[in-house]
């Protein structure tokens, strides 16, 4: 599998504080990946370390395969557009002035892509209107805009629905989707906003204190999530037996507990299970989604 | 580099605050220009003060408005080194120095048509491009300090009390530096009694009262002499208010008087000389460490 990004045993340390800390993750070529962690878990460190504006402390990060360490990751980093933080936007200029002045700044032949970029993402009835008076979905949508004007296949975007409102953050979506799926761009997306990432990533990264906790694809974590319940029954022999009479589908945990997948009327599983002389001892159902996923995962599921 | 000397010259045309820095540097000369030939007959060194407070204040803001727009944090992102944004903000606020520093010296000039005083033209030419030098120094140390503070307000005061503190230096070190290098005492005599005082010349004498006065020339402790006025007078120099100030006591003498015969003191053709290379010293020098500084530093 390509990747774009991938990190090698990556720290950043502030004098006595591990903003990172052995983190390694892998960005597939093409993938939105959802980057996932708490406030203060390191999120806009690993972006603003991958974008260059800091270096790290120990480790290494390749972009397209050139190393943080090679000189030639500046040419890397012109195929990457980044929003970091806030849009990084002129206030006193107007969207296609900011555009124009990107353009300028990566050296680009001629402002001819620039109205293109500008409807891809809804600003091309802006006309003379000043940045300083967009609201703030207009606002990261025109930072959007500045990181594709390069015409990068990946970009960065570290939180970019906060403070938006719901239309707002529907554009957003809409916008990195099409990105994606139209024009084939690897998105790196970070945000706490979980109920928003599962309607976008391809893949998962989830962070905690600084360390990356698991990576796992969209499919694979559907497959985690998957409804079941948990039973404690006598003997699990018994139990296979009953399930494959039902045609359920089953994983067997250790001889008296197992996962049932699916819908399952208990009723009916206590009363086969009788025939076969296997007492039910208990059945707990297990719904997971992205969010007790990753409150399981980082902890603090005690207190759900 | 050429790709951010074309953003950043854009980006200065388009902002209104260095058209207001140019105007305002264009209307400062103009009232020096009055006040010089017109009213006093002197020049005064608020006017050159003001002028570099304007410069203060465009490149910190404009610097400040970078960092706080993300615009530099822009440029590492999209593959730039930071010696490349380095020198090319440096190049920038330089050439808006030199513009706004042309256009202050122009109105200047168009007030000298007609003089015909008995200051050399040379000596006034080399002043004026000596101004423009340590213009371009402040803009050097300025720049720098603007790249070095990423918060905006804290950016403008900064750049301000760098503008002020080499004021206050300068004038310190030029006052150390004007101690005579004797100190008079004056002892009454009394009762007859002579007192011998060791060295140092001695004049005996009588008051207006008839009463006996001795006066004694000491040695003055604050007289800075040797090695260390050497020093002292290299840092005045380097300080670049100190260095213009040198410039203004060459010249001044001749704007009181159209008629005073203008005679450079061997000291004064020296410092005429070096002057320029201190200049350009501290700009080379000052630029040298504001990379080194700014490649360590980490944008937010």
């Amino acid at each position: 599998m390509e990747y774009v990004l991938t990190t090698s045993a990556l720290s950043k340390k502030y004098k006595k504080f591990d903003a990172l800390r052995d983190f390694t993750m892998h960005i597939p070529k093409g993938a939105i990946y959802g980057f996932v962690g708490r406030n203060g878990a390191g999120k806009t460190t690993l972006i603003r370390v991958i974008c260059g504006l800091q270096e790290p402390t120990a480790g290494e990060y390749a972009l397209y395969g050139v190393s943080n360490r090679d000189g030639k990751i500046a040419k890397s980093r012109r195929r990457m557009g980044a929003v970091v933080e806030t849009p990084a936007i002129y206030p006193d200029m107007t969207a296609e002035d900011n555009l124009k002045q990107q353009a300028l700044v990566l050296g680009l032949p001629s402002y001819d892509s620039i109205p293109e970029i500008l409807k891809l993402v809804g600003l091309e009835n802006t006309g003379k209107k000043k940045a300083r008076h967009f609201s703030l979905g207009m606002k990261q949508r025109l930072g959007i805009a500045v990181a594709l004007i390069g015409n990068p296949d990946f970009i960065v975007l570290d939180e970019p629905i906060n403070g938006l409102d719901p239309q707002g953050i529907v554009e957003v979506r809409e916008l990195i989707l099409k990105l994606n799926h139209e024009h084939g761009i690897t998105v790196l997306i970070s945000s706490h906003i979980l109920g928003e990432l599962a309607k976008l990533a391809t893949h998962y990264g989830f962070i905690e204190k600084g360390h990356i906790v698991r990576e796992i694809s969209a499919s694979e974590l559907d497959e985690v999530c998957r409804k079941r319940i948990r039973v404690e029954v006598g003997d699990t022999k018994a139990l296979v037996r009953v399930l494959d009479r039902l045609k359920k589908e089953y994983e067997i945990l250790s001889d008296t507990e197992a996962y049932i997948y699916g819908d399952i009327v208990l009723s009916e599983l206590v009363l086969e299970l009788a025939k076969e002389n296997c007492p039910l001892v208990s059945s707990h159902e297990q719904d997971e989604n992205l969010e007790t996923y990753f409150i399981n995962l980082v902890g603090g599921g005690e207190n759900a | 580099m050429m790709k951010l000397l074309r953003a950043g010259f854009r980006r200065v045309c388009k902002s209104k605050l260095p058209w207001i820095g140019l105007a305002a540097a264009f209307l400062n000369g103009v009232i020096m220009a009055l006040n010089t030939r017109v009213i006093c007959d002197y020049l005064d060194d608020i006017y050159l003060l003001s002028f570099f407070v304007i410069l203060s204040v465009v490149i910190s803001l404009m610097i400040g408005a970078e960092h706080s727009s993300g615009a530099l944090r822009n440029m590492v992102t999209s593959g730039h080194s930071k010696a490349t944004i380095y020198f090319s903000q440096l190049t920038v606020y330089l050439a808006f120095t030199l513009a706004a520093g042309l256009l202050y010296l122009g109105v200047f000039a168009v007030s000298m048509i007609g003089y015909d005083g008995t200051l050399p033209k040379g000596v006034l030419l080399i002043s004026a491009v000596g101004f423009l030098l340590v213009a371009l120094s402040y803009t050097v140390i300025l720049v720098t300090v603007a790249l070095l503070i990423s918060q905006k307000a804290i950016n403008a005061v900064a750049c301000l009390l760098v503008v002020m503190a080499t004021v206050f230096s300068a004038y310190a070190l030029i006052d150390a530096l004007g101690q005579p290098k004797m100190i008079r005492i004056v002892y009454d005599e009394t009762d007859g009694v002579t007192t011998d005082f060791g060295t140092g010349a001695i004049e005996i004498g009588k008051d207006e009262t008839g009463d006996g006065v001795t006066t004694v020339y000491e040695p003055n402790p604050r007289y800075i002499g040797g090695a260390a006025r050497k020093i002292v007078e290299g840092v005045v120099y380097a300080i670049p208010y100190g260095a213009m100030l040198q410039y203004m006591d060459i010249i001044n003498p001749c704007f009181a008087s159209d008629e005073m015969p203008f005679t450079l003191s061997a000291e004064e053709t020296t410092q005429l000389k070096i002057l320029p290379f201190v200049s350009l010293a501290v700009c080379l020098f000052v630029g040298g460490v504001g990379w080194l500084c700014f490649r360590k530093k980490e944008l937010k």
